[in-house]
């Protein structure tokens, strides 16, 4: 897989498309870090919908720009509302 | 995605690897890992997994698990990887949400960035990853050993895993050990080099000694041989010249007593003369 990515990825009407510039595995600086990455955007997107009752909030901070470039404060891997008492 | 800048290595390495790390290790648990062709039915049958994990009474089997209603499916087809979210969607008409994140650039719809792509509906995802991993009929139907990795996925079905914050920490020591037992392997592997380095360049000098000798003792033996060659030669020759000897007394003997050469010699007698003549 080359850095331009494929070319089979289309628009459907049935979706929307969150993406920020210079987030792109390649920019951050690893070259093969996709499975990296999709682990750990599974590890924030499944305890951000734990660590909050409002998943309008949980929506919002997935379609915002902090969330797709850094790993947000308010979602510690060792906070203590994502683990059991 | 800053995970990736601390990831700087060129190497691939499957989902498997990652989620024996530390730090996923005790916070993700797999559910179901599933291999299966490319396409729209498998593709749908994999989402409707993914859904059918989110059923609270099927967790309640595993006490490890959440009981919460998230799941993922890490999807690779190689040398791709993307994760493929059930989520809540806050409508109680349609209470659950495919969401997509692909870190890849793609040319048509994200080329700068990574993206997380909301789906409408449960086909949306189906439609995309089967244009996404479009694979040619005639492959899939082949089933070729050799070309059965750009046909297929393996799916990881994911949920977070109940964890203790005696439990988190305990992961941050096992990484941290980790990091030292390595470095006493990498170590270890060092100072093994060292003296095997030493081992085969003595090696090597005994080899060329060796050698040295070999061709020593076949110049001698060329020179034996020699020798051999020259004695038989001087034997022939101090044979040759005693013979000499003989016959030419032989004839003397013979002239001397007629005062001329017999009229009829033996044949071998006049032959000698006329080679002494």
């Amino acid at each position: 897989m080359d850095e331009s990515g494929s070319p089979n990825a289309v628009y459907l009407p049935s979706m929307e498309v969150f993406s920020y510039c210079g987030t792109n595995q390649y920019t951050a600086g690893g070259l093969s870090a996709c499975g990296l990455a999709s682990v750990n955007a599974a590890l924030l997107v499944l305890s951000l919908f734990c660590s909050t009752s409002d998943t309008q909030e949980a929506l919002d901070t997935i379609r915002s720009q902090d969330f797709v470039e850094v790993r947000p404060r308010t979602h510690s891997l060792f906070d203590r509302n994502l683990t059991k008492e | 995605m800053k995970i990736c800048s601390l990831w700087t290595h060129e190497g691939h390495f499957d989902v498997d690897d990652v989620l024996a790390l530390p730090m996923f290790a005790t916070t993700l648990g797999t559910l179901a890992i599933e291999d299966n062709w490319c396409g729209p039915e498998n593709f749908r049958a994999l989402y409707g997994l993914v859904i059918l994990y989110c059923d609270v009474t099927m967790l309640k089997k595993s006490s490890l698990l959440r009981d919460d209603t998230n799941t993922v499916a890490i999807i690779t087809r190689p040398p791709e990887i993307v994760a493929l979210f059930n989520v809540p969607s806050g409508d109680p008409e349609s209470p659950f949400l495919p969401i997509l994140f692909d870190s890849h650039p793609r040319p048509d719809l994200h080329p700068e960035g990574a993206a997380f792509i909301f789906f409408a509906d449960d086909e949306g995802p189906i439609q995309y990853l089967s244009l996404l991993f479009q694979t040619y009929e005639v492959l899939v139907e082949s089933k070729a050993w050799d070309t059965s990795p750009l046909g297929q996925y393996t799916a990881h079905v994911l949920k977070l895993q109940m964890s203790t914050p005696a439990e988190a920490e305990q992961a941050f020591y096992q990484a941290n050990i980790r990091i030292l037992v390595d470095q006493v392997s990498f170590r270890d592997a060092t100072t093994r080099k060292t003296p095997l380095s030493v081992e085969v360049a003595s090696l090597r000098g005994q080899m060329a000694l060796q050698q040295q000798q070999i061709d020593r003792m076949a110049e001698d033996m060329a020179s034996r041989e020699e020798l051999i060659l020259l004695r038989h030669e001087v034997e022939r020759l101090k044979r040759a010249a005693t013979h000499e000897q003989w016959s030419g007394s032989w004839v003397e003997g013979v002239s001397g007593r007629s005062g001329a050469l017999p009229r009829r010699l033996p044949m071998y007698v006049t032959q000698r003369v006329f080679e002494l003549e």
